[in-house]
Order: structure tokens, then sequence, then C-alpha cells
């Protein structure tokens, strides 16, 4: 008699909410045609992730602790509920921010499923605790967002960026496996606990899992896009549709530096003296290069890919510290990085749609005054990027940088001040253009009016509530945070 | 006798790995990737493997390749833009990286390090291992979450396979288009016009009716 395993359906309500909705949005493909089914299937859309986030959230009051759920593959504790919540918020907020696409009016019931099927992927790459479990649910989301980037079949720069993502995806992807095949080698499981466990009993300096710690963490670099692993970012940020452009950049960067904190601190605590200095250099290039590279650029989406190069380096930062307060900062710092990420793209689609072309400092010029609310919405977002003082930017990198002297690693705290201050160069290149209202700087005129207006304008709302919130009254998620963040830390 | 036969599938498996790379005819280089895929498999064999060489023969040379050659075919003439030489910096880059990966692969042996730990991996005491019974259990107990997600992954394929292959914005077209861009896509790709009819049939058959499916691609 085979022992089943054991499922706790319950541990996995928030991921089979969005299931379920990906399920009957591909009914409603079938049934429905046209705008009835945009709005059913945003409807739909907006529902599952709302249910998901509260699903999630029920969880973490029910104790949320630590359940070892499907044969110890994964692990439902607070730390993935957080991000669960964090996935289903940027998926809220992309969904507003695609419903005036053209796109939506001809294939939205299949792109708001792929969505849904995406964030699960997420959802479990968060909570994953093993190898196997963490590349299944690696792909889900990798492969859902190669399709969704080519989702613009009549741009050649989607296209373009669908396929240079899915080269060079399918590549970090690739080392990532042969990595866990390798501490497989060294230490017979691909179970984080076990893993550890092995390494802590002196298979750390193993060549072996040497070779392995190094792919895995080059195959998860790729997904965070730290430089120098970094060269698929401008190209496909700039490429694809922009709504996708905002849920990939939030999204996926949140659930791979989640993987990638799990993955250092359960798997690999006892190598932590060979990746800390890896990472802290990985940290520094991206710093540097991703904020010097963004002030050469005049394109907005490429500008702020480089931003989130240069973002990744701020929360590699948290990650190097190994400590309690690293995690909880690096919490922290997604969840504002998600809104002003979105709200920054929110306001780049809506003016996308009104010229028709792509988004550059010159088209930029002058909009604040046609359009206040949005460009105030991206403003904001822009300060919180760069870390305005009032702003959950500021604060986010406040704790970041506390975190890595606290750590010892005073040096990234001083490399990030620099990068910061280089990044102000650009972000208010930006808001400077957004109200520009010199003689001749004439505003590029809209060629039609921007559809879906109300909801791309809801989109920013909602990210400068989630901005300013965690802004000026930070106190209940700090404490969440630390709360999520107990269990990782090296022991020292 | 294994030592014979790993000699001869690494050499078999080397030889056509490399004719993969270097034959401009892509159709030779499909050809060697089977001959690649089924040398790979005597080696699982010879590591007790069987599902996965079987799976490996099956999924790989079998299903994977048959599409390969099938879109080969189908792409047709245009397969020579692809073949013109790159620049000689990205030779030697190549061979630099080339030269890199060994220098890992020998350290990471130099201590006898996969040797050794290959001693110690949990594959070591269980009888059956790698047979398509424990494949099976291990498929639903340990790994069931997994599994299903694979599923899922392949529900995500289709879905937008249909979305990026069916063409777009079905009302936009007319039903006079059909004929004629039949005529043009297979003009154009030199493949025969009853495999372009086939697929556009296949199409049609798998989503909502969409006429003029061929136009936009």
């Amino acid at each position: 008699m085979i022992e089943t395993p054991n499922l706790q359906w319950s541990a996995l309500a928030p991921d089979l909410v969005l299931l379920g909705g990906a399920g009957l949005l591909l009914l409603v493909a079938v049934l429905l045609g046209g705008r009835t089914q945009r709005d059913v299937a945003v409807f739909i859309g907006l529902g599952c992730f709302i249910g998901s986030a509260a699903t999630a959230i029920a969880i973490w009051d029910f104790g949320g602790g630590d359940w070892l759920v499907a044969s110890e593959q994964l692990r439902v504790d607070r730390f993935g509920n957080g991000m669960r919540v964090i996935v289903a918020g940027a998926g809220v907020l992309t969904l507003l921010v695609a419903y005036g696409w053209d796109r939506m009016e001809t294939r939205a019931a299949e792109f708001v499923a792929l969505l849904l099927l995406a964030a699960v992927g997420m959802d479990l790459l968060a909570v994953a605790n093993s190898f196997v479990s963490l590349f299944v649910a690696l792909e889900l989301f990798s492969i859902t967002l190669y399709a969704m980037c080519a989702f613009d079949l009549t741009s050649r720069f989607s296209l373009e960026s669908s396929l240079k993502y899915l080269v060079l995806g399918s590549v970090g992807s690739a080392v990532l496996l042969y990595g866990a095949a390798f501490l497989y080698g060294a230490t017979g499981s691909f179970r984080f606990d076990e893993i550890a466990a092995a390494l802590g009993d002196g298979a750390a300096d193993d060549r072996l899992a040497l070779a392995g710690t190094a792919m895995v963490l080059a195959g998860l670099a790729f997904k965070i896009s730290a430089v120098p692993f970094h060269q698929w970012t401008p190209d496909v940020y700039d490429g694809a549709p922009t709504p996708v452009t905002g849920f990939m950049a939030a999204a996926t960067k949140a659930v791979a530096f989640a993987v990638l904190l799990r993955v250092l601190l359960q798997a690999l605590p006892a190598q932590a003296d060979q990746w800390q200095p890896a990472l802290a250099t990985l940290a520094i290039l991206s710093l540097i290069f991703g904020n010097v590279v963004a002030l050469a650029q005049t394109n907005v989406k490429r500008m702020l890919a480089y931003s989130s190069i240069g973002h990744a380096g701020y929360l590699l930062t948290a990650v190097v510290a190994g400590s309690e307060l690293g995690s909880s900062a690096l919490l922290f710092y997604l969840a504002v990085y998600t809104a002003m990420t979105i709200g920054s793209f929110a306001a780049v689609a809506a003016r996308e749609r009104e010229i028709g072309g792509p988004v550059t400092l010159d088209t930029l010029r002058g909009w604040g005054f046609e359009r206040p609310y949005l460009a105030g919405v991206m403003a904001l977002s822009l300060l919180s990027l760069a870390g305005f003082p009032l702003t959950g930017g500021f604060l986010a990198k406040l704790v970041v940088w506390q975190a890595a002297v606290d750590a010892d690693y005073t040096y990234l705290a001083v490399v990030g001040v620099v990068a910061t201050a280089i990044s102000l160069g650009y972000y208010l290149r930006i808001g400077f253009a957004l109200f520009d209202r010199r003689d001749g700087a004439e505003p590029t005129p809209s060629v039609r009016r921007a559809s879906g207006y109300p909801m791309v304008l809801a989109a920013g709302a909602l990210s400068v509530v989630v901005i300013l919130w965690l802004g000026l009254y930070p106190t209940d998620a700090i404490d969440w945070a630390r709360d999520a963040a107990r269990p990782f830390a090296l022991g020292r | 006798m294994t030592t014979v036969v790993f000699y001869l599938a690494a050499v078999v498996a080397l030889a056509t790995a490399l004719a993969v790379v270097v034959q401009a005819n892509p159709f030779v280089s499909a050809l060697a990737l089977i001959g690649n895929l089924v040398a790979l498999a005597a080696m699982y064999l010879l590591l007790e493997a069987d599902f996965v060489a079987a799976a490996q023969i099956i999924v790989y040379a079998g299903a994977v390749m048959v599409m390969f050659l099938f879109v080969i075919a189908y792409i047709g003439p245009r397969s020579q833009v692809g073949t013109r030489r790159g620049r000689p910096w990205q030779l030697w880059a190549a061979v630099v990286a080339v030269g890199a990966i060994l220098a890992e692969i020998a350290l990471a042996d130099g201590g006898a390090g996969f040797g050794e730990a290959a001693d110690v991996t949990a594959a070591e005491g269980e009888p059956g291992f790698g047979s398509p019974q424990a494949v099976g259990e291990a498929f639903l107990t340990e790994y069931v979450l997994s599994f299903e997600v694979v599923s899922l992954l392949l529900l995500v394929a289709a879905v937008a396979g249909v979305v990026l292959g069916g063409g777009q914005r079905p009302q936009r077209t007319r039903r006079s288009d059909d004929a004629e861009a039949t005529n043009a896509v297979s003009s154009r790709r030199g493949a025969s016009a009853a495999m372009v009819e086939a697929e556009i049939a296949a199409t049609r058959a798998g989503g909502a009716p969409r006429p003029g499916v061929g136009v936009d691609r």
C-alpha cells in the first residue's frame, strides 16, 4: 500500500482561488466576446486576486505558522503568505492598468487567465521548500510571462522581447537546474531543510556543493536581473506591452528575491561565507551600473528597466545581511517596490496609448498640465523610487542600510547612498519633464483619447495610497515584516 | 562490455553534437541531434535509468524531433538566413567560455569531488531506483504537487499557442481573405499548400471560428 501524501488544501487556498479563476476565464473566452468579455474577465480577475490576498491574510491570522505541505515540498509560512499578498496586489494593479489596452478587446479572457496562472506559479515559488517545486513553479510563471510578452502580435518589439526573454530566461533556468542537480549530488536531497542539514554536517566545502551553489546563484541572479546577469532586462522591459512590463518588473522581481532569500537562508546557510561576498559584489555592480546607465536613457521604459537593475542592488544588500532585520527589510522593500513600480508604469501605459508610440522624455514634456493626476502619481512613484523622505521608498532604503550596517557590510550602505545620489539625476529628469513649462517646450499632442483612463488612474491611486501609507505609518507594516522574517536569519 | 558501450556512445554523442552546430544544412543538424539524443539514451541505460532512457527516446528523439523537422520543412528556404558567419570575436569568446567551463569541471573533479559524492547519494541503497515503478510512485506521492503544476504548464502552453498562433482580431478580416492568405503563405514560405490548409483548419477546430487566421503572419 502506497502512503498517500498529505495535501493540506487550506494551505494552498490562495493558489486554488487563482487557479479556479483561470479555469473559469477559459470558459468565458469561449462564451463571451468583445468588450463584454473584457469587463467580465477583468471583474473575475480582480475578484480572484482579492480573494487570494484575503485567504493568504486569513492563513496568516490563523497562525500561518510553519506548515510543511505536500510531502514537505512546500513550506507555507508567514513570509510566503506575505509574498502571496504582494503578488495579488501586483495582479490587481496590473489588471487595472491593462483594462484599456487594445489587445484586451480581443483576447481579454486569455490574458487574464495567463496572468492568474503566472500568479499561481509565483505564489508556489514563494512557498517552495525543495528545488523540484522551486523549478516547476519558476517555469510555470516564466513560460507564462514569455507568452504574455508576445501578446502584442502587431508589434515587432513585443515579439522580439518575448524571444529574447525566452532564450535568456531558459539559459538562466538551465543553469539553476544544473546547480540544483549538483546540490542533490552533494547532499542527496532536493529539500531545503535536508540540504541545510547535510551541508551543516561538513559537506559545505565539498566542491560539488560549491559548484552547485554558484550555479543556483547565477540562475537566480538572471531572474532578479542583477549585473552581470541583467542583459535581457532593458530590451524585454522596453519591448513587452507596458502592463506586462509592470507586472514583470514588480511581481517577478519580488518572488525571485523571496526564493533567493529562502534558498540562501534555509538551504545554504552553511555556505554563507562563500555567498555573502559573491552577492555583495553583485550588489555593488548592480547599484553602480544600473543607476549610471539609466542616466543616459531617454526612453522612459528603458530608464525604468535600468532603475530596476539598480534596485536589485539595494535588495541584494538586504539579502547579503543575512539577518532577521535584513529579511524583514527585504519584505518591506518589496511591498513598496511593487507599488511604486506599477505606479510609474501605469502612467507610462496611459501616455503610450495617447500618443500611440514610445514614451520618451520629449513626449512626456508638459504632460503634467494635461493629466495632472496621473502625472502626479508618476512623480510620486519616481520620488519614492529615488528614496525621498515621506515616501515608502525612503524608509525601505533606510531599513536596508540599517541591516547592512548591523551585519558589518557598511560599505554596501555607502555604495547604496552614492547610487541613490546618482539615481536622483534621472528620476528628477522625468519629473522636471512632466512639469516643464518653458517656452518652446510644446507638449506632444495626444493623437487619441487614452482608453481605460479611469482604471489606470485607479491603479495609480492605489499605488499612491500604498506608497504614502508605508512612508507615513510604517509601524504596522514593519512589525508584520519582522514577524514574517523571523526564521530567516543566519544562526550567529 | 560496459566500457565499450560507454566509449562508443560517448564518441557518437560528441561527434553528433559537433555536427549539430557545424552543419550548414538545418535538416542535417536536426538528424544529428536525433543521433545525439539516442547516444545519450544509451548512457542513461548504462546508468540503469531505464525509464529516463525510454522517455528520452520517445519524447525527445521521437515527438520533439519530429516537430523540429516539421518546422524546418515548413520554413524551408528561409532557413539559410541564419547560417551566415558571426564576427571573429564571437569565436574567441566561445573558445574562452568553453575553456572556462572545462576548467571549472576539472577543478570540481580535481579533488575527486564528483566521484566521491556519487557514492554517498541517496540513490545508492534503494533497489529499483529509477525504474518506471519508482518514478511513477514518486510522481504520485512525494512530487504529486509538482506533477500537477507541470500539467498547468501544459495548459499555459496550449493557451499561449492559441493566442499567439491564432492571429488576431477576427472581426477585422473578411472571409474572402482566406484563399488569398493561403496562397500568400504557401508561396512565400515554400511549404506545401496542403500543410497550410491543414494548419488553418486545425487552428479553427481548436478555437472559436476565426476567418483569415493566416493573414497576420
